[in-house]
């Protein structure tokens, strides 16, 4: 049973039969009672923010591959680290899929493949992978551009709530970068605050609109 | 589909509740020109400003608290990750503070303090003090995931999601420390469940 499926009850019959992106948008932010009603405004979101998650969801695609590919080399043979890597896959699975279905909510078309240009970049070093130290560092790698491109978005997008899904998804890629720093001895918490310098722009890699 | 449209609309309320607790009232009167106090910039602004003060309080109450933790207690490795991290908390509190302009208090959250009280005066051995320091750190990150759904302007969004990912490490370390299972340390969606809130957490 995934994350999404583990939802409060409560929220899912507020928002009925709707998409996974709606059900986290409900988990990630504090219960509404009915006290709550609001009146302010929202802008609906923009043709940029389309453009944000799109570029997200094929941002967590590549993650998936990227482990896929790592886990299918035969250079894991620690047990623990095989278990580690295996369950960052799943949840960058789950993290595509709230991204494509924030977008089909957004009124886009959900990009459900791995992001090509950035793909692109990364197929030499996953190419060179020879042991378990070059997976996981590759996938530390992997793991900050993921966390920095994240932050980068916060604040870009014309609907707000989607800064708060957006890192519901990136606190849990610091944490993923957190743990494997570790494992090949660098530190899980280098910095006082996360810099966007590896950040990758929206719309890297998405055809044209 | 306006269904889902409507809820994601319900960030809007959740400003309303931190702003409940976080002095937004007397902030109005004190801290802005009479020119400002008008308009949606005055309640983008004053609002922020309130949001980030209560932050500001929170990280120098983990200051406090780490600054009260008897590190004769850790091992030499831990107790310099508990400084470094204090560190961070130290550096988080200064740009809060910087952000909030005149709502800052430059002063640690006491009701925090008090609620921890009890808890570091039993903290009397290693994984006492790593329990205590995992759940300050994860219920910070979860502050700030709270935070980013009442922020508007667009410096305190960028300033708050700095700082979410830095506490989410930090937890990682103590977690990980205290050899708790991985699926529980990192959860495939962060969420705002234990975050510090000004309403449990009033500051001056």
């Amino acid at each position: 049973m995934s994350e999404l499926d583990r939802l409060p009850r409560r929220g899912l019959l507020r928002i009925g039969g709707t998409t996974a992106a709606a059900a986290v948008l409900l988990a990630a932010c504090t219960e509404t009672g009915d006290d709550d009603a609001g009146t302010d405004e929202r802008q609906r979101p923009s043709r940029a923010d389309r453009e944000i998650l799109r570029t997200a969801s094929s941002l967590d695609e590549l993650a998936v591959v990227v482990y896929e590919t790592i886990l299918d080399s035969g250079f894991v043979t620690t047990t623990a680290v095989g278990d580690t890597l295996d369950l960052f896959r799943r949840h960058h699975r789950e993290h595509a899929r709230l991204f494509a279905a924030a977008t089909a909510d957004a009124g886009g078309e959900p990009f459900t493949e791995p992001n090509p240009v950035v793909r692109q970049q990364l197929q030499p070093a996953l190419d060179a992978i020879a042991d378990e130290a070059a997976a996981l560092a590759l996938a530390l790698d992997i793991e900050r551009v993921l966390a920095e491109t994240y932050q980068s978005f916060v604040g870009a997008f014309t609907d707000r709530s989607f800064d708060v899904a957006t890192m519901s998804v990136g606190g849990t890629e610091a944490r993923h970068a957190a743990v494997l720093a570790p494992l090949i001895g660098r530190p899980s918490a280098p910095d006082a605050f996360q810099p966007t310098g590896e950040a990758i722009p929206s719309g890297t890699g998405l055809p044209a609109a | 589909m306006d269904e889902v449209v409507e809820e994601r609309r319900g960030l809007a309320p959740t400003r309303r509740r931190f702003l409940q607790g976080a002095g937004i009232a007397g902030l109005a009167a004190s801290a802005l020109p009479m020119a400002s106090l008008s308009g949606p910039a005055f309640a983008q602004e004053a609002g922020d400003a309130a949001i980030t003060a209560f932050a500001e309080s929170i990280e120098l109450a983990i200051v406090e608290a780490y600054g009260q933790i008897d590190v004769g207690l850790l091992t030499p490795q831990l107790a310099a990750t508990v400084a470094a991290f204090a560190d961070h908390h130290r550096e988080h509190a200064t740009a809060l503070g910087e952000a909030a302009g005149n709502a800052a208090t430059g002063e640690a959250n006491r009701e925090l303090l008090e609620d921890l009280d009890g808890r570091l005066a039993r903290a009397r051995d290693e994984p006492a003090v790593l329990e205590l320091a995992f759940s300050l750190e994860s219920s910070a990150a979860a502050t700030y995931l709270f935070a980013l759904g009442a922020l508007e302007a667009r410096g305190a969004l960028e300033l708050a999601a700095s700082v979410l990912p830095v506490e989410s490490e930090h937890a990682i370390v103590f977690g990980t420390a205290l050899e708790r299972p991985l699926a529980e340390l990192v959860p495939s969606f962060v969420n705002q469940d234990a975050a510090f809130k000004p309403d449990s957490f009033p500051f001056a």
